[in-house]
């Protein structure tokens, strides 16, 4: 098992909510072969198992907080607090954030997390993402392939 | 304030598939009224069908619902297969087995596990149970991370399979891709049975309601893709009778279409009526581990369903691991069906409760007209009826623990309101 995962989250059918996915695909063409590289459309909740036992794991997913689409923010859900306006608005299936807050209650939280989160700007339905979302894509992508990197040579030099 | 004079609200019901609401009427000390609401915009899906090709209805009827794709597809394939008149041969009969196995095992693994049990534990959510009963959650992730990989290794993908068809499969699974399934099958064997020791357990609300029960009974096996449409109190039919054993009608405060017997009677659907009309086509060690849960021969009490679903668990494991055992990579993968002018009927179980699909084809495989009945918009019915029942016997508590009460009753039902409809808000209104 690659010990290093990247794991793409959203909902394609809700144009923006699918950027995560979109991001990650993007990188799966350029991110080191050590990588392990999972889309999981749909099934936040699928994250628990998918990340038992890797070492350090990646997860892109769509944001909405108020900041200007595109925005990327960066966050280690074990080091810092989760913002409380990024709890998941959902009823039914779980979200990313309460994906998290179960694996924090089993133990079974990644001690390297980190989560990119991409904001969106339209979340109605239909395909494909918004003008400024899309234009965002490349650069988070060239951001997380420079960390993936550094992390690998750090690692390598340990 | 008046004592009798109380108004309750619930913004959205957690833990359903979907987003609905409740109003509850109380007027003068008695429950005049309970209203399950959906507010969700009619789904189009049934004019979007008319006019495509009779080969996208399993994929375009899919997309429904993220939780239970596989009963769409297969309900759809059904109807068509029906239209069509072609009949399927066992190995393909039995792979569909194998990929409904899968999404039952799924579907209800998550809501036993994350979605239902906290309600019985006191604790708001699966989140903060998982601090006290981590073995309990962890075992609901284990058996829905394998409920997915059944779907995703008969159907190819876990979440909207792209390997089914009419007539059959693109292909057939690799030998070695199901058989690499077994071990953790047989480990899922011996964690249902864990989980239904654990569920039996738990403390149920004293509540028994005189249900009628809907649900497939097949002289062979514990239903999923085949049956006939039986009725509890007495009669069975074709699954072409569907609309003349359930009518249709509009109710203002829902955008989901409400059936009933045609005298009126609201029915149930799904694992109680399943159980109530099946359990000696249950497996032997599903039917033992039943009456140890202490289930008895018909279930009338809402809130053991959870028992029941765990019984399914057990039950879908053992199918899929008898299945996969005795299975052989098939070719051809699929029948050839050959459009042609007609109307089809298919009914299968899905999780929630028997899904009926209709379709009118021209000769050129054209679709002229679709119809489709999930469970959850025959359970409405039934469900409301039930509330005001429990509301009623329960006026005297306080209002928080009549609200979480009647949450958790809804809960019981597991209703998939995304597929029937959208948000549930719970509101009671208390008149003098």
């Amino acid at each position: 098992m690659k010990s290093l995962l990247v794991v793409g989250l959203g909902t394609p059918e809700r144009r923006d909510d699918g950027v995560g996915l979109v991001v990650v695909e993007a990188l799966r063409a350029v991110a080191p072969a050590a990588v392990a590289i999972h889309l999981l459309p749909r099934q936040a909740l699928e994250l628990l198992t998918l990340w038992e036992g890797r070492r350090q794991v990646w997860v892109v997913d769509a944001v909405h907080s108020g900041a200007p689409p595109g925005t990327c923010h960066r966050l280690q859900p074990a080091a810092q607090h989760w913002p409380a306006h990024w709890q998941g608005g959902s009823t039914h299936g779980l979200g990313l954030a309460e994906g998290i807050a179960l694996a924090e209650s089993l133990g079974m939280l990644p001690t390297h997390l980190v989560v990119y989160g991409v904001e969106g700007a339209d979340f109605g339905l239909g395909e494909g993402l918004s003008p400024e979302v899309a234009a965002a894509v490349p650069q988070v992508v060239s951001r997380l392939q420079a960390e993936l990197e550094e992390v690998m040579t750090c690692t390598n030099q340990a | 304030m008046n004592p009798e004079t109380r108004t309750l609200r619930v913004d959205y019901l957690a833990r359903v598939e979907g987003e609905g609401a409740l109003h509850l009427e109380i007027e003068g000390g008695r429950v005049t009224r309970a209203e399950l609401a959906i507010f969700e915009p009619p789904r189009y899906f049934e004019a979007l069908l008319r006019g495509r090709d009779f080969h996208e209805a399993p994929d375009i009827t899919a997309r429904i619902c993220g939780i239970c794709p596989v009963a769409y597809m297969m309900s759809a394939c059904q109807a068509m297969e029906d239209a069509c008149g072609v009949a399927l041969p066992p190995a393909i009969q039995d792979l569909r087995r194998v990929l409904y196995c899968g999404e039952w095992i799924e579907s209800h693994g998550l809501h036993v596990h994350l979605l239902h049990l906290p309600d019985f534990l006191g604790f708001p959510d699966a989140v903060q149970m998982a601090r006290v009963h981590p073995e309990a959650v962890r075992r609901g992730l284990r058996l829905k991370k394998l409920g997915n990989a059944l779907v995703e290794a008969v159907g190819g993908r876990a979440i909207h399979p792209v390997n089914v068809r009419l007539g059959g499969f693109y292909r057939a699974p690799p030998l070695e891709t199901l058989q690499g399934l077994i071990p953790e099958l047989a480990w899922a064997i011996e964690a249902a049975e864990e989980t239904i020791r654990f569920v039996a357990d738990l403390d149920f609300p004293d509540f028994e309601v005189d249900y009628e029960f809907i649900a497939l009974v097949h002289p062979d096996e514990y239903p999923m893709n085949a049956g006939r449409l039986t009725s509890s109190r007495g009669g069975d039919w074709p699954v072409s009778d569907f609309p003349a054993v359930l009518t249709e009608t509009h109710v203002s405060h829902s955008t989901a279409l409400q059936s009933r017997r045609p005298d009126g009677t609201p029915v149930l659907m799904g694992p109680l009526a399943r159980y109530a009309l099946n359990r000696e086509r249950l497996t032997p060690r599903a039917r033992v581990a039943a009456a140890a849960a202490g289930l008895g021969t018909v279930c009338r009490n809402p809130y053991q369903a959870i028992v029941v679903r765990a019984v399914e668990i057990l039950l879908a494991c053992e199918e899929a691991l008898r299945l996969i055992k005795g299975y052989a990579p098939f070719e051809p993968a699929a029948l050839a069906v050959m459009p042609r002018a007609g109307e089809g009927h298919g009914a299968t179980e899905a999780p929630r409760g028997t899904l009926y699909h209709h379709y009118r084809i021209a000769a050129d495989g054209m679709i002229d007209s679709a119809r489709i009945v999930p469970p959850t918009a025959v359970n409405q019915a039934r469900i409301e009826a039930d509330l005001v029942a429990l509301a009623q016997a329960n006026l005297d508590l306080a209002d928080d623990r009549l609200r979480a009460l009647c949450e958790q009753a809804i809960r019981s039902y597991d209703p998939c309101i995304s597929c029937a409809t959208h948000f549930l808000k719970l509101d009671v209104v208390r008149h003098p």
